[in-house]
């Protein structure tokens, strides 16, 4: 495994050389770690679109009645103390790395919709504006200028609040498909089918003249905008590590297994080296945890083993890769599940109180913050709300959560919306 | 010191000037460290509750913590308001001294606000301008009150104000709307910026719209661009009332027609067209939030069918905006019904305020749901009376469950949310709504609404027709009208509302006045005065291609029409009433995702380029065996004349005599002659010029 000085320097990398740790490293993978690690901390956001329930995952209740516990079990982890679902063996492994928050609790009531929108913004969704994602208020704060895409989306979006919002489209994430898919391609990154890339320059010239004989006002706004998303978007076409990066096919076909070749798990490799060449967002969206039926079955068979294999992985692999430090990883949805199990065996929305886990650069290691009561149903000790959440994970980017930017209209927005980071989760 | 005190004229004031009671403040919902003000004082009732609650020392009164508190003697996370010395501080003082009333007996009430100087323009770099607030009381006294007023501007390129009630020059050329705030009272002094030279005025252009917009610009010294020239207009007026592309057939016969009134006559034509009905139907539907997932196909299908034969009929405004508002019945077969839910659930009463709100009275009434109006006079109360309004529908699911059927109950009450009592209905802004039991609430708010005097309803469609055909509104944005936000030209803006509420709200009447303006049919090229216009219509403003609109135009340039296996009647994506079907161009150029009424974003994404650089969808269209371009090629014309028809087909103009020759040393230089005009081909449709509408 690999170890660090206290002073953080990564000496022993070197020595590593032509070992095999997880999944074998070159020099030019681990410069490419420092490299990362310099830029400042990245992003990795996991979201659990449909709300995955406590009870099942990272807060479990073996003593209550079985109408609440369920039918999983809880099994011990790499962390003293921390117990979490049998069928995370993955993530049980990682688990001193984790830090896992038990007593999250949202003030909305629990729509998807609108608890999709707060979870992934920090902010409580109002009718008129739409407020940024945590990854598009990060990539604003950074105001980076370069080729790869500060903030990228994986597999599709699955509710409102996932992009810029007020903020302007620009600071979306670029959307980049489903690397799970057999000859995965980022839609539009390469040329189509019949056009080279000598055909493709041959076209930029002569585009470059319908352009320049344009004579409406060059200094409109909207109009002043085309030029350098077109800029951009050729950069993007034409830098062969923009294209290498989202080239997932570039992975050792024995780490694309270890992740598990599942949308969640390629997304999550995806997210690992996005994160490892410069894009300083990635979000991982991931549905199907609205078990309102069919709870266990859909647990067991569908949605833990892909993603605990991915999440897990995700871990040990930035982890070995000296990346952890410089990467923050979110997995969250947009709340909890009913503790008591409905006549369809399945679980219903529950906003008031539910997990989520953060690990990486700027949270500690092997620790659990909150709790909630014998049947997980309410917050007992320590709430946290979702803009506590979002301060907690702004804080750990090194962002000023007090720092304010405006709507259109001029509407003051701070970039957390009154909530206090949780100390205990913070490194 | 006031001899009589009232603390809502006199202490209150203070507290909006320190900040205290801002919203992340003390003026929060929750209020910050257990005491609660109202939003910038606008309950002095309750707020002298809170503080003779806990915070004052009658016997000791500088040991109150009112005082204390904001001057740092004790520890206060809001840190220092306003030191010991100022008048603030004082004045609190002494009325904590005085006995601390909340009015003391003979006290006057603030009763208004008056802002001085007069409007004017400023001429100079960075000129400035003193301004004065005077509050006005209930005795008739008055006061300058200008140190503790708070002023905010709505353009700050144009007017900023700094402290000392200094408002300055900021460098950008137009009006600014100053906001003057005391007291819990407002008042807006509008005023200009102009640092261009004094043009010679020509003579204005008769008619309503050019009289009042040259007005303002001989006001700023702005110099309009030049008319627009025939390819000019004969794009643009195709794409903003059709939304389709002119045939190079068509601009060829309009440019060398030698008619005195051919633009008059195109307007005409263009107007009775079928597919001003599909745009019309695709407009409102964003606006109404036509929604596959909400409405289900069932419902979407319906609101589609009855959304075009209003247009196609050109329905009068004031009837279609009755027939919304008043629908009963079930979703999948009466359109209109789906203005009120979806098939999860009926809207609520402050649901359908909202929309109604936006939609009919252009007033971002929303905002007052959960707080008074910071800004503005709409109280929390004025927000729920129009939610009681709504009250009485209710739901019930035909046997397909997916689908509602909208009937009326009797009256269920809307609770205010704080008193917790019944709201009682009122027209808004106005008086109560009597009904009978049983009546329905709806048909008497909608005659109301739809009356031609209603203040709200014809400004409310008179301004977005006007945005629909200007790309900005006279209000802006466009359901936004608020005293802190005034129209850039509110005469013109009552004249076009008058013109439309006169004229039985025919809105083809209307946008065929605004179409014949010269105003419209400004060039979108601009000169060294107006570069930076972006309010006073000098120049046409160029508005990105809507998703629907470019896909199509592509599909008609390339001749390469879009099937939709879902939807076989629809032979545009214009016409498609699924919202979400899955189609990649048109997310990606960001078709309106209907999840709340707002604008589509027009600016251009990375996202988008890529797809203009490499979409398959594009490339097929271009290489395909049975496209225009084969066609052309098949057809004998020579390399000049086919460039011609490029330009002609995507931006509706000849090439000029340079563009031709340098395209034509391309098509001469080139290896494939059918890979270079493909290549030709995809430049003009990737091109600024093609994908914006100017």
């Amino acid at each position: 495994m690999l170890h660090r000085d206290c002073d953080g320097a990564r000496r022993r990398d070197f020595l590593r050389l032509g070992m095999l740790g997880f999944a074998g490293r070159s020099l030019p993978e681990l410069l490419a770690a420092q490299e990362a690690a310099k830029r400042g901390k990245s992003l990795i956001f996991l979201w659990l679109g449909g709300g995955a329930g406590q009870l099942d995952t990272y807060d479990m209740k073996p003593d209550s009645a079985s109408d609440i516990r369920g039918e999983f079990k809880p099994i011990s982890t790499s962390a003293d103390g921390i117990q979490m679902c049998e069928l995370m063996p993955h993530t049980a492994r990682v688990a001193n790395r984790l830090t896992i928050l038990r007593s999250l609790t949202s003030a909305d009531l629990g729509s998807h919709e609108r608890s999709s929108r707060y979870l992934q913004t920090g902010v409580l969704p109002v009718p008129n504006m739409d407020f940024a994602s945590f990854g598009s208020m990060y990539t604003k704060m950074l105001g980076l200028k370069q080729a790869m895409p500060p903030f990228v989306g994986v597999q599709r979006p699955i509710e409102r609040g996932y992009g810029g919002g007020f903020l302007g489209p620009q600071y979306d994430p670029f959307l980049a498909g489903d690397p799970n898919e057999k000859e995965y391609r980022v839609r539009d990154l390469l040329p189509p089918e019949g056009v080279s890339l000598d055909r493709l320059e041959r076209r930029r010239e002569i585009l470059d003249e319908f352009n320049r004989t344009w004579r409406a006002v060059e200094s409109d706004a909207k109009v002043a905008g085309y030029a350098p998303a077109l800029e951009q978007a050729y950069r993007m076409v034409f830098t062969p590590e923009v294209r290498d990066a989202f080239d997932i096919e570039k992975e050792p076909a024995k780490l694309r297994d270890a992740y598990g070749r599942t949308q969640v798990g390629q997304g999550l490799l995806l997210a690992r080296r996005l994160v490892e060449r410069g894009v300083k967002a990635v979000s991982v969206w991931m549905g199907g945890w609205d078990t309102h039926a069919d709870n266990f079955k859909s647990l067991r068979e569908k949605l833990m083993p892909p993603m605990d294999q991915g999440f897990g992985n995700l871990i040990a692999d930035l982890d070995d890769r000296g990346l952890l430090d410089s990467t923050l990883v979110v997995q969250v949805g947009e709340f909890g599940r009913t503790p008591r199990v409905n006549k369809s065996a399945g679980r219903d929305h529950w906003p008031k109180a539910f997990s989520a886990v953060l690990a990486g650069g700027g949270v500690k290691r092997g620790v659990i913050v909150g709790a909630t009561d014998a049947n997980a149903s309410e917050v007992k000790d320590r709430p946290i709300t979702v803009e506590d959440f979002s301060a907690t994970i702004f804080t750990a980017l090194g962002v000023n959560i007090n720092a304010v930017n405006h709507t259109a209209e001029g509407r003051p927005i701070s970039v957390v919306n009154g909530g206090k980071p949780v100390r205990e989760a913070l490194a | 010191m006031p001899a009589r005190w009232s603390f809502a004229s006199h202490i209150s004031p203070i507290l909006t000037f320190a900040g205290c009671n801002q919203a992340a403040c003390h003026g929060s919902p929750v209020g910050k460290n257990g005491f609660k003000l109202s939003l910038y004082g606008q309950h002095p009732e309750k707020d002298y509750a809170a503080i003779a609650e806990k915070r004052l020392d009658r016997a000791a009164p500088a040991r109150s913590l009112l005082y204390l508190k904001p001057t740092m003697g004790v520890a206060h996370g809001g840190g220092r308001r306003f030191a010991k010395e100022l008048p603030e501080a004082r004045v609190l003082l002494a009325w904590i001294e005085a006995g601390a009333p909340m009015m003391s007996a003979g006290a006057a009430v603030l009763k208004g606000l008056d802002v001085t100087p007069p409007y004017r323009v400023l001429r100079k770099p960075g000129e400035t301008m003193k301004l004065a607030v005077s509050a006005v009381y209930s005795d008739g006294t008055r006061e300058d009150v200008t140190a503790r007023s708070i002023f905010s501007s709505n353009d700050e390129a144009v007017l900023k104000v700094e402290s000392g009630a200094v408002a300055r020059a900021a460098g950008s050329v137009g009006e600014a709307a100053i906001t003057a705030r005391y007291g819990g009272l407002m008042q807006v002094a509008t005023y200009g910026a102009s640092t261009l030279a004094a043009v010679k005025a020509s003579a204005a252009p008769a008619g309503l719209v050019d009289r009042e917009v040259y007005a303002k610009l001989a006001q700023l010294n702005i110099v309009p661009s030049e008319p627009a020239g025939d390819e000019e207009f004969i794009r643009r007026l195709y794409l903003d009332v059709l939304g389709v592309l002119p045939t190079p057939g068509e601009v060829r016969i309009f440019v060398s027609s030698k008619e005195p009134a051919k633009r008059a006559w195109l307007i005409d034509q263009v107007l009775e067209r079928p597919e001003y009905a599909d745009l019309q139907t695709l407009l409102w539907a964003d606006r109404l939030r036509s929604d596959s997932r909400f409405h289900r196909v069932g419902g979407v299908r319906s609101y589609y069918k009855w959304l075009r034969e209003e247009f196609a009929a050109n329905r009068p405004l004031d009837k279609f905006a009755r027939s919304l508002l008043t629908a009963t019945g079930a979703n999948y077969t009466n359109g209109p019904a789906n203005y009120w839910g979806n098939y999860d659930k009926i809207s609520t009463p402050v649901e359908v305020a909202i929309q109604t709100g936006q939609l009919f009275l252009g007033v971002r009434a929303g905002c007052a749901q959960c707080h008074d109006h910071p800004f503005e006079k709409w109280t929390q109360d004025d927000f729920y009376s129009l939610a009681a309004v709504f009250s009485q529908v209710v739901e019930f699911h035909t046997k397909n469950v997916q689908e509602f059927d909208l009937r009326l109950s009797a009256n269920r009450a809307v609770l205010h949310p704080v008193s917790k009592q019944p709201v009682e209905p009122r027209y808004f802004g106005a008086g109560v709504i009597e009904t009978t039991p049983g009546e329905d609430r709806r048909v008497a708010f909608a005659k109301w609404l739809t009356a031609k005097e209603n203040p709200y309803f014809a400004r409310a469609m008179a301004n977005l027709i006007w945005r629909n055909l200007m790309g900005r509104g006279l209000i802006h944005p466009v359901d936004d009208r608020r005293d802190s936000n005034p129209a850039t030209h509110e005469a013109l803006l009552e004249a076009l509302a008058g013109e439309l509420a006169g004229h039985g709200f025919d809105q083809k009447h209307l946008m065929r006045l605004i179409l014949n303006s010269r105003t419209y049919q400004h060039s979108s090229k601009a000169n060294e005065t107006n570069k930076l216009d972006f309010k006073y219509y000098s120049r046409a403003y160029p508005k990105r291609l809507p998703a629907e609109v470019y896909m199509d135009a592509v599909a008609q340039v390339t001749g390469v029409p879009d099937t939709f296996a879902a939807w076989p009647e629809a032979k545009r994506s214009v016409q498609l009433p699924d919202n979400r079907m899955n189609l990649y161009v048109l997310e990606v150029f960001q078709r309106n995702t209907r999840l709340q009424i707002c604008d589509r974003e027009e600016d251009v994404t990375p996202s988008q380029g890529l797809n203009l650089i490499n979409g398959q969808d594009l490339q097929k269209k271009l290489a395909h065996a049975d496209g225009r371009l084969t066609q052309w090629l098949g057809s004998g014309k020579t390399d000049s004349e086919l460039i011609e028809e490029i330009y002609l087909a995507t931006l509706s103009r000849r090439p000029t005599a340079q563009e031709k020759d340098r395209m034509l040393t391309r098509a001469g230089a080139a290896k494939s002659r059918r890979e270079i005009f493909e290549d030709m081909l995809w430049a003009a449709l990737s091109s600024r010029e093609f994908v914006f509408n100017h």
